[in-house]
């Protein structure tokens, strides 16, 4: 088994911190590539896939209200077409959100933060924007897609 | 947004996992945030200012003209 990657001091106040502040369902959809148990030459392997499913592992473990699904696009390559999936990892947030929310990558560092705040604000469906936001948005008539690129550090 | 509206979708992109597609995006430095590809923000924002610069992706162009 792999050595936790939250340590336990974190763990215990990411789940107090759930306990208190996250009051709906969330689901963690993961898209993922697990390991091919036979390497082969000149193919990519996904460098943070294993690394990002045990990290949420570990954090769906924090709450009763998180679930996680994994979905292994090695073993079923048509869920990521069927989705609009198109990197691998790619999280997708399912809860309380009106709209799409998704994270491609391994959410470490800073957005590790992030991710936890993520939870809870699907989870709750609240957003945390001003009256004037809201309004601009609910005065949307076409699609916004935003792409926001980020490092951990 | 994203959990405000349905009709916005947000894709958070750590970038040094996917060279391919900060190169398609020209992603130098973070944060970058890129609208219906057509709008750029080149760093962080105060909410207000942010919204207004990212609505400029969906502000009306000007149409062809109806006769």
């Amino acid at each position: 088994m792999a050595l936790p990657m939250i340590s336990q001091q974190d763990r215990d106040y990411i789940r107090d911190h759930f306990a208190q502040n996250l009051r709906g369902d969330v689901t963690l959809e993961l898209y993922t590539e697990k390991k091919s148990p036979i390497l082969i030459p000149g193919r990519e392997e996904c460098q943070y896939c294993e690394e990002t499913q045990q990290l949420l592992e570990e954090v769906s473990e924090l709450s009763d209200r998180i679930s996680l699904v994994v979905h292994d696009v090695r073993a079923n390559p048509e869920v990521m077409a069927e989705n609009g999936v198109t990197e691998v990892p790619t999280l997708v947030y399912r809860g309380a959100n009106r709209g799409s929310l998704r994270f491609l990558g391994i959410p470490a560092g800073n957005e590790f933060r992030n991710l936890i705040d993520g939870i809870v604000e699907v989870g709750n469906g609240e957003s945390g924007l001003s009256d004037e936001t809201r309004q601009a948005l609910a005065a949307l008539k076409e699609e916004l897609h935003l792409r926001v690129f980020v490092t951990p550090t | 947004m994203a959990i405000e509206s349905n009709r916005v979708r947000a894709d958070v992109i750590e970038a040094t996992e996917f060279p391919d597609l900060s190169q398609r995006y020209a992603v130098s430095a973070v944060p970058k945030t890129v609208v219906n590809d057509r709008i750029e923000i080149l760093g962080a924002r105060p909410e207000s200012a942010f919204v207004r610069e990212v609505l400029r992706a969906v502000e009306s162009r000007p149409e062809e003209r109806s006769p």
